[in-house]
C-alpha cells in the first residue's frame, strides 16, 4: 500500500490540495454542529454555552404544522427542477451534437450558456417586465391582440408558482448542464458511428442506438449526485419570487430556516435543520444508488 | 576582517531597529499623546484646549451607503476634524445584509473599532458578549454629551442586560416640527386640478376621486393609466405598509417598530395589530380598490424598482406611503416636458378615524435601534474616540458636522444661520453634501433638534427650507390651490407629536420560544392581507373572510405576545424610573 502510494507521489500530490480543501471547508465546519444541541449566543464561547440536548430538533416538528408544508413545495419544485434541467440539457447536447454548421452550433452553445451568468435578481425584473398582469409585456400584447381580457398572473397566482421556479431553472442552467452531456458525447468513439453508418444506420438510429445508450452513465451519475441536493433550494431565487399571494406554493424550507433561524439570531435551530436535512440528503442519495444499482446495473459506490 | 564583520553586524542591527520603529503599528492605547512622525495641530475638545501631539489615526467606519468618498479627511469637515484629532476615518463598504455581518463578526471577534448595529436584538448580543466599552464614566466627565443626550442616556441604558450605558444613536433627539414624517397617499397633480382641487381625506373620498380619476384618464403617455401602485413584493411591503392605516388617525404611533402588536399612544399599552379595527379598514380599503379596478394587480410582485418605474413614467395616478419617491419621479417628469404628472403627498384616514376626529400621532423618536453606535473592545484609543465624541456633543461639534463651515455653508444674520448657495446645492446634490462631510458622519450622534438660535442643527430640517429646495413651482402651486400654507400644513394642524419613550426600546428575545410565536404572528398577518386584499368580491365576503382569518389568528394565542409586551414595559418603566 505505502508502496504503491509513494510510486504514484506526484499523483497523490497534485490530489493532495484539493482534499485538503474538502476537508478545511467541508468536514471541519461539521464540527460547529454542536451548536445546534448548545444554547448558543455568538460571541459567547461554545463551551461556556448551555447544554439543550435535542430540543430545537423537537420544536422544528412541535412548534406548528408549517414543515408540511414547506417539504412538499420543496421536494415538488427541487424534483421537478432535477428532472427537468437533466432532461432539457440531455437533449440539448445531442440537438447541439446534430448541427452540422459548427459556428452555429458554438453559436447557440454560447447563447444557451449566457443566462447562467445572470443574478437572480436581473432575472427577476426581466420576469416581471415580460410577465406582470398588467404592464408585462407579454400580457399587455395578449390582452392588446384581445387573445386574453386581463393578463395572466404568471409571479403572483400560486398555481403557476412550481412551473414558473422549475422552467426559470431549465432556462438558466440549460446551457451549463449540458457541458457535461457534451463532453460526454464527445468521448464516444467515432468508430461507431463509422460501423453503424456502414450497416446504413440515419441520423436516427445512430442517436437512439449510440449517443443516447452512451449518456445514460453520466446522466445516472449526475442523477445520483444532484438527489444529495433536492432539499437545498437556491435561497435568492426564492427570496426574490416569493411574494404575498403565491408564499403557500413557494416557500421552501430554506426560506424557513433564513426566517426562524437566522434572522431571529437564533443559529441553534438553523442548524439543527441544516443537520435534518444533511442526513435526508445523504439518505436519498443512497437509496438513489441503490435503485439505479438494481435497475441499470450502473451505481456510483 | 573581524572588525569589518562586527561593523557590518552593528550596521545591520541599526538598520533593523530602524526598520521596525517605522513598521511599528501604535497599538498601546496609552500612546495616544506618544510623539509621532506627523505633527497635528492642537485638538480642542469641547472648548478644552489641548496641545498634545498625535499621531494620525485611521479608524474603520462600516457603510451600506454608496458614496465617492473613501476616507473623511477627503471632506472638508473630516479635515476639520483631521486638523482637530489627527483623526481619519475610511469608509469600507459592507454590501450584502448587514444583520448578518454583524453576528458574524461578533461570533469572530473581528468587528470595528464603531461599530453600527440597526437593532436592539444584536445591540444585546454585543452586549452580552462583552464586545462593547460602557461610557458611563465618559458621561460623568463630559457635560455636553449628558446633557444633549439627557433624555436619550436612561432610555439608551434599559436596552443593555446589566443597565450600563454602552451606546449612543443617531437621529435623535428630535424635535416635532424637524422630524414630522408623514407618508400617506402620493396623488397626480392633474387628477386633482381635473376634479376642482378637491380636499380628500377618507377612504372613500379616494376610491371617488380615483375611480372618476381613472375614467377621465383611461391612458398616459398612450399606456393604462393605473389607480395605484405598491410595493407590496418588498420584505416590508405587504408585512409594514399594507396595514399601516393606524397611524393616520388617533390613539396608535408607529413607536415600537415590532410587527405583531402596535403601541397605543394614548393609553400607553400594547394591542394586537392584526385584530385593530383600523388595519382591518386598511385592507378593507384596498380590497375595495382592487374590486373597483385602481389597485395595480402587478402590486403584489412589484418591488421598490418597478414601483419606481410606474411612477417615474408617471402612469400611476396615485402611490399608497412610499412618497418619499415623489421627489425624483416628479423632477424627472418636469424634466420631460410633463410637470403636469407630478406629484403630491396628501393625507388619509379611515372613515373610523374620520368618525372620531381625533389628533393624529406623529412619531417623534427618544430612541433609534436603527441607528445605534458603539466603541468596541477593539478600539485601539478609545480615549481619543471619546475625546472626537465630546467634541462632537458641543455647540461646536454639533454645527459644524451638520451645518459646515462659517462662511461657506451657512452665514450668521442676526444672530441664526443663514445657509449659502453651496449648502442649498449640497442638499440638493448628494455628491455635492458628501463632498462637505454631510451623512458621513452620522456615526458621531447626529440630532434632528435646533441649535440655540432656533435654527435646526440640519438647516434642511426647517420646514420653508426644505419646501424652498424640494417643491417644483407646480407642488407649491398644488399645495397653495388647496389652501395649504407648506407641503405639512395638514399634518401640523391636526396632528400631534407622539414621543416613543420607552416603548421605543421594547422588544422580545428574538431566540426564546415567545421571539418564534411572535415571528409567527407577524407571518400569520402578512400571509393573511393579500388573501384579504383580493379574494373577496363584496363587502359581506370580506366580513366572513376576515372573521374566519381572526378566527385561525386565535389559535395561535397572540395574546401572550401583547401580555409580554405590556409586561415587559411596565417592567422597564420600573427601571427607567431607577435611572433617572
Amino acid at each position: 500500500m505505502i508502496l504503491k502510494i509513494f510510486r504514484h507521489r506526484e499523483l497523490y500530490l497534485m490530489l493532495l490540495p484539493a482534499v485538503v480543501l474538502v476537508f478545511i471547508f467541508w468536514y471541519v465546519p461539521i464540527l460547529g454542529w454542536i451548536i445546534a444541541f448548545v444554547n448558543y449566543k455568538p460571541g459567547i464561547s461554545l463551551s461556556s454555552a448551555e447544554w439543550v440536548g435535542f430540543q430545537q430538533f423537537k420544536s422544528f416538528f412541535t412548534q406548528s404544522s408549517d414543515y408540511i408544508y414547506l417539504l412538499r413545495n420543496t421536494l415538488a419544485i427541487n424534483i421537478g427542477t432535477l428532472i427537468s434541467n437533466l432532461f432539457t440539457a440531455f437533449v440539448f447536447a445531442i440537438l447541439l451534437n446534430e448541427i452540422r454548421l459548427r459556428f452555429f452550433g458554438r453559436f447557440i452553445q454560447t447563447v444557451t450558456f449566457f443566462p447562467f451568468f445572470i443574478s437572480w435578481v436581473i432575472i427577476y425584473s426581466l420576469s416581471n417586465a415580460l410577465f406582470a398582469p398588467s404592464s408585462g409585456a407579454i400580457n399587455e400584447m395578449l390582452v392588446e391582440w384581445g387573445i386574453l381580457n386581463e393578463g395572466i398572473n404568471l409571479l403572483g397566482d400560486p398555481q403557476y408558482s412550481w412551473g414558473l421556479m422549475i422552467a426559470l431553472n431549465a432556462w438558466k442552467h440549460l446551457g451549463y448542464n449540458s457541458v457535461i452531456f457534451i463532453a460526454s458525447i464527445v468521448s464516444i468513439p467515432s468508430d461507431y458511428y463509422e460501423a453503424a453508418e456502414i450497416d446504413g444506420a440515419n441520423r436516427f438510429q445512430k442517436i437512439w442506438h449510440i449517443t443516447i445508450p452512451a449518456l445514460i452513465p453520466t446522466l445516472i451519475v449526475l442523477l445520483i449526485l444532484n438527489s444529495g441536493w433536492i432539499l437545498n433550494s437556491n435561497f435568492e431565487q426564492f427570496y426574490l419570487f416569493t411574494n404575498g399571494t403565491n408564499w403557500e406554493k413557494i416557500e421552501v424550507l430554506d426560506m424557513y430556516i433564513y426566517k426562524y433561524g437566522l434572522k431571529l439570531l437564533n443559529f441553534p435551530y438553523a442548524t439543527a435543520v441544516g443537520i435534518m436535512k444533511t442526513f435526508i440528503s445523504l439518505a436519498l442519495i443512497i437509496v438513489v444508488n441503490e435503485i439505479s444499482k438494481r435497475a441499470t446495473g450502473k451505481a456510483v459506490f | 576582517m573581524r572588525k569589518t564583520g562586527k561593523r557590518l553586524g552593528a550596521f545591520v542591527m541599526a538598520l533593523s531597529l530602524v526598520l521596525a520603529a517605522a513598521c511599528s503599528s501604535n497599538t498601546n492605547s496609552n500612546e495616544g499623546t506618544s510623539s509621532a512622525t506627523t505633527p497635528a495641530e492642537s485638538g480642542q475638545t469641547a472648548g478644552k484646549e489641548t496641545t498634545d501631539i498625535k499621531e494620525e489615526y485611521t479608524i474603520k467606519v462600516l457603510t451600506q451607503n454608496n458614496s465617492q468618498i473613501k476616507k473623511s479627511d477627503e471632506t472638508k469637515i473630516g479635515k476639520v476634524i483631521k486638523e482637530k484629532f489627527n483623526i481619519v476615518f475610511e469608509y469600507v463598504q459592507t454590501p450584502g445584509n448587514y444583520a448578518d455581518k454583524l453576528n458574524l463578526m461578533l461570533a469572530g471577534g473581528d468587528y470595528p473599532e464603531i461599530i453600527g448595529i440597526q437593532d436592539n436584538d444584536t445591540f444585546d448580543k454585543y452586549v452580552r458578549a462583552g464586545a462593547l466599552l460602557p461610557l458611563d464614566e465618559f458621561v460623568n466627565e463630559t457635560p455636553d454629551f449628558a446633557s444633549r443626550y439627557s433624555k436619550q442616556i436612561p432610555l439608551w441604558k434599559l436596552s443593555a442586560n446589566d443597565g450600563k450605558l454602552y451606546k449612543w444613536e443617531s437621529n435623535v433627539p428630535a424635535d416635532f416640527n424637524n422630524a414630522l414624517e408623514v407618508n400617506d397617499i402620493g396623488i397626480r397633480i392633474d387628477a386633482l386640478e381635473q376634479q376642482g382641487w378637491p380636499d380628500l381625506l377618507s377612504t372613500d373620498d379616494y376610491i371617488a376621486f380615483l375611480k372618476k380619476a381613472l375614467a377621465d384618464n383611461p391612458t398616459t403617455n398612450g399606456q393604462k393609466t393605473l389607480g395605484m401602485i405598491v410595493p407590496f413584493a418588498e420584505p416590508w411591503g405587504m408585512q409594514g405598509i399594507s396595514d399601516i392605516m393606524f397611524e393616520k388617525g388617533g390613539r396608535y404611533s408607529t413607536a415600537a417598530g415590532n410587527l405583531g402588536v402596535l403601541w397605543n399612544q394614548v393609553d400607553q399599552k400594547y394591542e394586537d395589530r392584526m385584530k385593530n379595527e383600523y388595519v382591518k379598514e386598511n385592507y378593507q380599503f384596498f380590497n375595495k380598490l382592487y374590486r373597483e379596478g385602481i389597485l395595480d394587480k402587478d402590486s403584489f410582485t412589484d418591488k421598490l424598482d418597478q414601483f419606481n418605474e410606474k411612477l417615474n413614467s408617471g402612469r400611476a395616478l396615485s402611490s399608497w406611503y412610499v412618497v418619499w419617491a415623489l421627489t425624483t419621479a416628479n423632477h424627472g417628469l418636469v424634466e420631460a416636458g410633463q410637470p403636469e404628472l407630478q406629484y403630491i403627498n396628501l393625507p388619509v384616514r379611515s372613515m373610523t378615524q374620520i368618525e372620531r376626529n381625533e389628533k393624529r400621532q406623529i412619531r417623534v423618536e427618544d430612541t433609534r435601534p436603527f441607528a445605534i453606535f458603539a466603541i468596541t473592545k477593539n478600539a485601539k484609543h478609545p480615549d481619543r474616540i471619546k475625546e472626537l465624541l465630546a467634541f462632537s456633543a458641543s455647540e461646536e461639534g454639533r454645527v459644524l458636522l451638520q451645518s459646515g463651515i462659517e462662511g461657506e455653508e451657512y452665514t450668521i444674520e442676526n444672530g441664526k444661520r443663514v445657509p449659502t448657495e453651496a449648502y442649498k446645492k449640497a442638499a440638493t446634490d448628494p455628491d455635492a453634501g458628501r463632498n462637505i462631510g454631510f451623512g458621513l458622519f452620522n456615526f458621531l450622534g447626529e440630532v434632528y433638534t435646533n441649535a440655540p438660535d432656533g435654527v435646526p442643527y440640519s438647516m434642511n430640517l426647517d420646514q420653508a427650507f426644505q419646501d424652498e429646495l424640494v417643491l417644483t413651482p407646480e407642488m407649491k402651486d398644488a399645495y397653495s390651490q388647496l389652501g395649504w400654507e407648506n407641503s405639512k400644513d395638514y399634518f401640523l394642524k391636526t396632528g400631534e407629536s407622539a414621543h416613543t419613550g420607552v416603548a421605543g426600546t421594547i422588544s422580545i428575545d428574538t431566540t426564546s420560544e415567545l421571539g418564534a410565536l411572535h415571528q409567527k404572528i407577524v407571518d400569520f398577518r402578512t400571509k393573511n392581507a393579500a388573501k384579504l386584499i383580493v379574494t373577496p368580491k363584496s363587502d359581506e365576503e370580506f366580513e366572513a373572510l376576515y372573521q374566519a382569518t381572526i378566527q385561525e389568528y386565535e389559535k395561535l394565542k397572540p395574546e401572550t405576545i401583547v401580555n409580554e409586551y405590556n409586561r415587559l414595559y411596565q417592567e422597564k418603566m420600573a427601571q427607567l424610573e431607577q435611572l433617572k
